[in-house]
């Protein structure tokens, strides 16, 4: 994580300045700001505009479209979108502006000799627990679970409270109806209704991470016993992952409420709701 | 709960806008041109719907002159059909390739991505409207049409 220090002035709805203090996180234009006015710390994440040849970038527009639509303790909450004023108005940096979270996982992760403490660790299970019901519990401590695996983009505060970047989207839109787990031999389906099709999928064996394959790596995040009870209590064959995709999606979603994806070359995965393979 | 939604949804609807009266031969103009564009590359009905949304807050939004330029309408036509063809649309046509059914002027890349920039500001970044759409799964669902005709109808909503 590197730190570059630098002054960066922001301009929200041609009024209020903010001051920022910046600090520069990876290649990532992140920005770490203070509102003037609230003395509130905030991230600010600048829209790369450099190499766009097709206008305001798409990918830059779904993600600020699902940001606002996803309502959830778990996604990062994007509060506003601001400008920077040098320039005119449609010339100056553009910056979305996030609530501010202490680490990155992938950072911490990557860091030789860390241990995650039993606070951090333990509202990673109570986040999990808190759910509303059974499913929804299911589902977020399997979300956590797979996206501390995959190390993506995943923040947390002092306090151990985690949230989730939703990365940019390239592909929009599937609507799926989804019902909860079927419990089949000790292994997990979660099934997945295309009322539009009338057709039913199970995407049991589409693919994904192998959770006992990598279990040693699992071990090393989780290495406090605090935690190990919990991950053994996990339903692992559910976690490949397609699965694991179309948990976060359920568990963040209502039914009916529309999925968006990654392309394939950007990183997304065929469970996503790409249009190829999954788009009703 | 459903009831809730649609409560949410009126109050999230705005007041419809009103164009200035030399605006309205323009504005005639740019939503014929928005619709042909659609149903030339069969976009959703909830693009055009959008773009058009779009057009007409920016326009109700910022201070036209009578005198400005026509071109001037065409490019805010052509950025908000092109935004709304990324907020909704599975394939977007490249900005040049979005510029067919005759248009009297042809902007750049560079040109749009600047109105678009200053649409998306101008809106203050709402680019989530409700618009009639968001009402129909409710109205379908009350009024107990679920034969999969209906759904048929519904999805190409």
């Amino acid at each position: 994580m590197t730190e570059i220090r630098e002054e960066v002035e922001v301009e929200s709805n041609g009024q209020i300045i903010k001051a920022v203090i910046s600090e520069v996180f990876s290649q990532r234009q992140v920005y770490m700001a203070k509102e003037i006015k609230t003395g509130e710390i905030v991230a600010l994440k600048k829209i790369r505009m450099d190499n766009e040849r097709e206008g305001f970038p798409i990918t830059a527009i779904r993600e600020i479209k699902i940001l606002k639509k996803l309502h959830h303790e778990n996604v990062i909450k994007l509060k506003e979108i601001v400008t920077s004023p040098n320039g005119n108005k449609y010339k100056g940096g553009i910056y979305m502006v996030f609530e501010y979270m202490d680490h990155d996982l992938t950072g911490l992760a990557d860091r030789p000799g860390m241990r995650l403490t039993v606070p951090q660790i333990k509202p990673v299970g109570v986040d999990a627990d808190v759910q509303i019901d059974d499913l929804s519990r299911a589902l977020m401590f399997s979300y956590v679970f797979y996206k501390i695996m995959w190390r993506w983009n995943k923040l947390m505060t002092e306090n151990g409270q985690l949230k989730s970047i939703i990365k940019e989207l390239k592909v929009p839109i599937t609507t799926f109806i989804v019902e909860p787990f079927v419990p089949h031999d000790q292994e997990f389906y979660l099934s997945i209704v295309s009322e539009r099709l009338g057709s039913t999928i199970s995407f049991f064996d589409s693919g994904g991470i192998d959770i006992e394959e990598n279990w040693d790596k699992v071990k090393t995040i989780f290495l406090s016993e605090a935690c190990a009870p919990l991950i053994a209590t996990l339903p692992l064959e559910s976690l490949s992952g397609s699965l694991s995709n179309f948990q976060v999606y359920t568990a963040l979603l209502k039914p009916h409420e529309r999925i968006m994806a990654l392309d394939l070359p950007h990183g997304g995965h065929l469970s996503h709701g790409y249009q190829v393979k999954f788009c009703f | 709960c459903e009831h809730d939604h649609i409560l949410s949804l009126i109050s999230k609807e705005t007041r419809i806008h009103t164009i200035t009266s030399f605006l309205e031969a323009p504005r005639n103009d740019a939503v014929s041109w928005i619709s042909r564009v659609s149903s030339f590359y069969g976009f959703t009905p909830l693009t055009t719907v959008l773009a058009v949304n779009y057009f007409d807050r920016f326009l109700t939004t910022l201070t036209f002159q009578s005198d400005d330029k026509p071109w001037m309408i065409q490019l805010t036509a052509v950025a908000c059909l092109s935004l709304a063809a990324k907020m909704e649309e599975i394939h977007v046509p490249l900005l040049l390739d979005l510029q067919v059914e005759e248009p009297e002027f042809l902007f750049e890349a560079k040109t749009v991505q600047r109105m678009e920039l200053l649409v998306l500001s101008t809106l203050q970044w709402r680019m989530n409207p409700v618009t009639p759409i968001s009402f129909f799964e409710h109205i379908v669902r009350r009024i107990g049409l679920k034969s999969p005709l209906h759904w048929e109808f519904l999805w190409r909503c």
